[in-house]
Parts: structure tokens; sequence; C-alpha cells
């Protein structure tokens, strides 16, 4: 290719977890100064790659190389030895102590005798921070920073460290575009010191923003590595993808019936907001905006899981007081998390325990609850929503993340629910069960007359599922589109603020 | 930094130290014997025990588990020293040493269980709690023997009002504050309990880490055992059943966050004098011992309670 020289490669990769094959043979190859970015829909095999590469896994066959040298990591400590470092998505980070602290876990600078050495930290750690042009106080605690000075101080962290390969994980997911600009800033000058940074990202306006190379990796196989100048996004769309956008998605129609969730100047906090909406019957209505702009919080509170500090809420015209998830399900609604793991599910009963578990009353007779009639109404989701599994005792843990998350659909709809509430409906599972998921949503909005509301940070997913968007800002609605008329970029405005601020 | 600022990262200790004022203005208006020299010197002698036990406790609270054995450690402690082992005053030396070496084998044991093992430390503090308790009672089954009058006076003689054994309370605390505040092993400690992952992914030998915290707890219980011992001249296995939970009641009241990785001990001076001044207010007004259970329980709550409202407010 050209003079820089290969650090970091790796051949016929292969990883499986339990019978799943993750990766499937990746071959794939950084040089020194490049900014290497890695894309691929969720479940294609990212992240378990770098997870490799920073030796938290180990590959099941396949080797890594590293500046020409067979590697094996047994751990991240080995792996940052050797040189690369990996920032998670999840910070790691110690919240109640100190920049200079966190920057030194581990490997505190000590005076003579074992005293540790803060002064020596605290100068170290500020000349860190001008180079990353950061104005950070070295004692001030981590908890009580911004996420974007957390990034940074994770990327301190690694420089520190002095690894020649640094991979970051979706480090723009939760940034504002100034802060992603100063993050890219900053990438660009590790990359010219000849520094190698493996990116992970899912938009792809700032992928090729600031990528050398993209590599693109779908269902666990390696589908092409693309010189940033030499690609368009449509081609890197299709590869990721792996056919067109149109078979993904269900076909648009047109269906709306009577307005059936209201919200009225709901204020998720003091100061925030006020957020007004409604649902029809019927009807899809997407809602986006940047992470932590209140959009979490808004959907949470319809399920009585936030509670609002104003704000009324009306189902099919009736104002309706909801506080607790069991008010709101009394009211018809239903509510699918975003933390599959932690809240949905409980991954250590079978299916059809999960899947009962809200309609215990109803399948009762007498005081009893037979575990026949708790099979008998999970058949039927089971085959509604396909689930693979040999039967419905098979415990969740067990099931793959595409069949998880169709558990806890079914979950959600077994109280036949009037308004559906879904957060990140899709994150973590792979294409086939993506389809599925749409399809059922559509179907359930059309031939159920069942309002939803689906609230996602997946661009692609808010303009192709939807039939109307909401983008959220600062707990307010900054803007409403239809979804026919709604692109990347107008919604992406608003999700920013800018939009806003230039009607004014 | 400005003293706003100050006030605002430290304000776990400015609540605790404005309660003890209170409980001091209080004791100075409910009976004019409380602020005389003889009783600050007893409330000393009372608290000097439970402050160094606390001490060690600290260090396990700060990794975010809990010992519950200290109590039996102090109970076996003062077991072994009421043990007649050789005649004459320095013979009690070598009941000094056999309690140190019987504290780090307990401590020892917790950290082996806790860190090879995996047992959760509330369980397998409760199972040595039990164990311990046994071997203090085989030892002393009835309270009884006898410490040398010349070992009780090298601890709880007094110059002026202050009873010796504060000076050992005192280096204690010194050495903690070092060791926690500019030793690796200090600043690991806060780190595993802050986030055991994080601390894991940095190289920090978490295990190590909960091993010689633990050992240091019950070494620390021991030397508490050692005074309460002098203080009472004899053995009597039971008597270290509260010093367990009053020891977490002292670390909390301090600002110690159970949840780890929070607080440090320079709160636990003014919580341990809490504790003994209030028990000393309510013996000298004559209130029943039953009801001071109440009344520290209660202060106890208010103080989580006061805690957790800010650190709800502070978001």
């Amino acid at each position: 290719m050209d003079l820089r020289q290969t650090v970091l490669e790796a051949k016929d990769i292969c990883k499986s977890f339990y019978d799943n094959l993750v990766l499937d043979h990746v071959n794939f190859s950084c040089t020194s100064g490049e900014i290497h970015t890695l894309v691929g829909e969720n479940g294609a095999g990212k992240s378990t790659l770098m997870r490799i590469f920073s030796g938290v896994y180990q590959p099941t066959s396949g080797e890594l190389y590293l500046n020409g040298k067979p590697v094996k990591f047994t751990g991240t400590l080995q792996a940052q030895q050797a040189g690369v470092s990996i920032i998670h998505q999840e910070f790691n980070l110690v919240p109640h102590m100190s920049i200079a602290e966190n920057i030194f876990l581990g490997r505190q600078l000590r005076k003579k005798g074992g005293n540790l050495d803060f002064p020596a930290m605290r100068r170290r750690t500020e000349e860190l921070s001008r180079m990353m042009r950061m104005e950070l106080e070295p004692d001030a605690p981590v908890c009580s920073l911004t996420v974007a000075q957390q990034q940074m101080v994770e990327i301190m962290k690694a420089i520190e460290l002095d690894t020649q390969i640094i991979i970051m994980d979706e480090p723009t997911a939760a940034l504002t575009p100034v802060e992603v600009s100063s993050l890219f800033a900053a990438m660009r000058r590790l990359r010219d010191e000849g520094r190698t940074i493996i990116y992970i990202s899912h938009r792809l306006n700032e992928v090729f923003d600031i990528s050398d190379r993209i590599t693109v990796l779908k269902d666990g196989v390696m589908a092409a590595t693309l010189r940033t100048e030499e690609t368009t996004k449509d081609e890197v769309v299709s590869l990721m993808v792996g056919r067109k956008l149109d078979n993904i998605f269900p076909p648009r129609d047109e269906a709306a019936g009577e307005v059936r969730l209201q919200a009225e100047g709901l204020v998720i906090a003091p100061g925030k907001g006020p957020a007004s909406f409604s649902v029809r019957a019927g009807e899809i209505l997407g809602v986006t905006g940047l992470e932590g702009q209140g959009q979490r919080e808004l959907l949470r509170a319809l399920f009585g899981l936030h509670r609002l500090a104003a704000g009324k809420i009306f189902i099919d015209g009736q104002e309706v007081r909801i506080r607790s998830t069991r008010e709101a399900m009394a009211h018809g609604v239903t509510f699918l998390t975003d933390d599959r793991k932690n809240e949905g599910l409980c991954l250590d009963l079978p299916i059809y325990r999960n899947i009962s578990l809200p309609v215990f009353r109803r399948l009762k007779t007498g005081p009893f609850l037979t575990v026949q009639a708790e099979r008998q109404e999970t058949q039927r989701y089971m085959e509604l929503m396909n689930i693979k599994a040999e039967s419905s005792a098979k415990l969740v843990r067990k099931l793959s993340g595409g069949n998880q998350q169709k558990v806890l659909l079914g979950k959600c709809l077994s109280p036949a629910p009037k308004v559906l509430l879904v957060h990140e409906p899709t994150r973590g599972i792979d294409v086939a069960a993506k389809i599925e998921i749409y399809t059922l949503l559509k179907k359930l909005a059309r031939e159920e007359q069942v309002a939803v509301v689906m609230v996602s940070s997946d661009l692609m997913e808010v303009l192709n599922v939807s039939d109307r968007i909401l983008v959220v800002y600062g707990g307010g609605i900054s803007g409403e589109l239809a979804a026919a008329d709604a692109t990347e970029e107008s919604v992406m405005r608003l999700a920013t603020g800018v939009a806003k601020e230039a009607a004014v | 930094m400005n003293l706003r600022a100050f006030i605002k990262r430290h304000d776990n200790l400015f609540i605790v130290y404005a309660i003890l004022l209170a409980v001091a203005v209080v004791g100075a208006v409910s009976s004019p014997r409380f602020l005389t020299g003889i009783n600050l010197g007893n409330i000393m002698e009372q608290a000097v025990g439970l402050g160094i036990v606390a001490l060690g406790q600290v260090l396990t609270i700060l990794l975010a588990g809990i010992d519950l054995s200290v109590g039996a450690v102090v109970s076996m402690s003062t077991a072994i020293m009421s043990l007649e082992l050789s005649g004459g005053a320095a013979g009690i030396l070598l009941n000094i040493l056999l309690t140190l070496a019987a504290g780090a084998l307990v401590g020892v044991f917790n950290g082996f269980g806790i860190v090879r093992l995996r047992i959760p430390p509330f369980i397998m503090t409760l199972s040595t709690m039990c164990i311990v308790n046994g071997v203090a009672l085989k030892i002393r089954p009835v309270p009884g023997g006898s410490i040398p009058y010349e070992f009780m006076d090298l601890l709880f003689g007094r110059i002026g009002i202050f009873p010796h054994a504060v000076l050992l309370w005192a280096v204690a605390g010194a050495l903690l504050v070092w060791l926690l505040g500019s030793r690796r092993l200090g600043r690991n400690l806060y780190a595993v309990g802050g986030n055991p992952t994080t601390a894991a992914l940095s190289g920090i030998p978490v295990g190590r880490v909960r091993m010689q915290a633990h050992i240091l707890c019950s070494v620390l219980a021991a030397v508490g055992g050692i005074c309460v011992a002098a203080r009472m001249g004899s053995g009597d296995a039971t008597l270290g059943e509260t010093y367990s939970m009053d020891s977490v009641t002292v670390c909390v009241l301090g600002g110690v966050s159970l949840f780890g990785g929070q607080g440090n001990i320079v709160g636990l001076l003014a919580s341990t004098f809490i504790l003994t001044g209030i028990s000393n207010i309510l013996n000298m007004v004559g209130v029943s011992s039953y009801y001071q259970y109440v009344f520290k329980g209660l202060i106890l709550l208010v103080t989580v309670l006061v805690f957790s409202i800010k650190d709800k407010q502070k978001g």
C-alpha cells in the first residue's frame, strides 16, 4: 500500500459463544498513523473483534500479529503492555476519584520511599489536558465531569499508557457536535504522531469525516476494507446491510385512527420541556434525539417509571394518572425496555414464565396458576413471533439476543395493550430478527390498532419504521416531521437544536 | 479552591462534626457533670476501643464489603489477654503477641474466603463471627481472669484528662490517614471499592488488596480488644458483641459510603465520640440502657437519611 507499516494484523479469527459463530474467519489489518474505522450493524461482531484485540476475549481460532510477531493476549493488562488499549463504550473510570488518580490508576507515580507523588501526577495530568486542548482541573472528581470530558480522561489515560494502538468503541454516542469535533481534532493529532486508532461508529457522516480506511463487518464476516476517498456512503451501507434498505423495512402505507394517547405539557424535570404530543391508534410514532435529551424520561414517564414535574396524560380522551407501572398497565399501556438483561427479562426463568409474568391474573384458574396455562399462552407468542427454541421451557439466558428480544416483545403483548411503548426495540440483534420485529410492530399497529411509541437512537430505524417522527431536545419537542419527508439531516438538525435556533 | 467548594466537597464531614457539637451542647445542658475533666476522660476511655475497631472496619467498608467478625475478635482478644500465661507484669507481652497473631489469622481466614472462595463478605464474616465467638467462649467460658494492674495503668493512666490509650488511637489514626492518602495500597483500596472492574482492568491486584484490608481490619480489631481488656481488667467472651454493629454505625455516621470507594477516616473521630457521648449523657441523666439502643438506632437512621437526601439533591 504505502510506506506505513502494518502494526496489528488478525488472520482467520473465529469466535463462537456457545453454538453461535460470532466471527467467521475475519482478516483485518491496520497500519501505523491511520484512523481505521470498523462499521457494521448491531451484532455484526465489531465489539467482539475489538475485545479480542484488547485481550478481553480469546479467539476460538486464528492468529493475531503485532508488528509482525504472533501474540496471544490472555488479559487486558497484557494487551496494554504490548501496546493495545481500548476505550469502552461504558467508561472505565472510578467516579469518586480525581482525574489525575484515574489516569494513573494502578500505575501511580511514587516518590522515594513509596509515598505517592501527587504533584508529579498533577503536573502530568495538566500536560496531557493541554495536549488535548482541554481545561481540566486534575483534582476534580471524575463524577463531576461531563460525558465528553470523561471521554477525554479515558483518552488521556490511553495516551499515558503510551500504547501504539488505541481502540475507541463508539466514543461519540453521547457527544454534542462541538465536542465531537474537538475529539476528532485530538484523534488526528494522535494519528499524526504515528499512532493507530481503531474507531467504531454507527454515524456514517462522522466515519467519512475521520477515517483513512473503513472496514465493513457483516454478520461476523469481513465484507470489505475500503479507502475512504475511494468509496461512498451508499457502497458502505449496502455492504453493511447486505441488501437494499427496502427489503429490511416494511413498506410504507398509511393508516391512522382516533387519537389514542395524548400528552400535554409533560415536564420531565424542572426547567425542561414542556413536551406535548399525541399518538393515534394504528400509528407508529418515532421519537429520537441525542442521548440524554429526555426522550428516555418521557417514554418512561408514560409507563410510570419516571415522575413528572408537571403534565397531563389522556388515553382515549380520558385523563389518566400514571404513577406506577401497575397503573399504566391497568390503562392498557405496556413498555419494552432498552435494558433487556436488567429490566426486561428474568434470564434464569424459562420463556413461558417470562411471557406469562404480566398476566398471571388472567391465566389463573381459581387460586391456581398451572404451568399448562402458562405454556399454552406462550405458545401463541412463540408462533406469532417465530421465537426459535425447542420448547417454551428453555431458559431465556440460553437464547440468542434476537430471540431474547422477541420474548421481551411477547411479554409486552400478552396483556393485549392499547398503547405499546418501545425503547430501542432492535438494539444488539441481527438483521433477520430486526426485520421480524419491524414487521410485527407494523402489523400490531395496522391490524390491532395499537398506538406504538418508539424511542430509538438508530436513525435508519426511526426514518423507515415510523409514520411520524418527533425530535426531542432539552426535554421538549424541537420538531415534528412526517416520516415520508424526513431525512437524516433534517432530523439531526432538530436533534442538535440547530433548526430551532435558525427559526428564531 | 475556595472555602465554599471545600465545604461542598467535604459536606459529610461538616455534618458529622456539627452533630458532635450538638451532642456536646445537649450534654452540657442536661448535666453539669458532663463537661468535667473526669467525665470527658471517661468518654475517651470508652471511645478508644470502639474508635480503633472502627478504623479497621472502615477499610472493609471502603471495599464495599463489611466485617461482622470484629466484635468476636474483640471478645476473643479480651479472653486471650486475661489468660495467665507466665508470671510477672512483663508476661503480658506474650498475651499481646498471641492476641495480635490471632487477629491476623482471623483476617487471613476472612480474606481467603472472600478472595479465593468468592464468598460474599457479609456471609463470610458472619460465619467467622460464629466461629471466633465459639473460640472465645472456649478460652473464657465465664468472665474472669485478670490483667496486670501495671498494664491497665499503662493504657488507662491519665495525663491531665487524657487516658494514655488515646495516644495509641491517635497513632493508629494517623497511620491510616497516611496509608489511605498517600500509599499505593490506600489509593488502590478506593479504586477497588469504587469500581472493581476498572481497578482490575488497570492492573490493580484486586484480590491482594482485599486480603490486606481484611488482615489489617482484624488486627486493628485485636488492638481494640486489647484496649477493652485493659480497661475492664478481666476477660469476657461476650464483651465484644456490640462492637461489630457499632463500628459499622461509626463508619456510616462518619460519612463512609456502604457502596464503597467513598469517604475517609477524618469523620470517624467525631462519629465515635457521638456514639459514646450519647451513651454517656443518657447514663448521666439516668435513662435505662434499653432506651440507649433505641436512641443509637434513631441517630443512625436520621444521619443516613440526611446523607441520602443530600446525595439525591446533588443528582
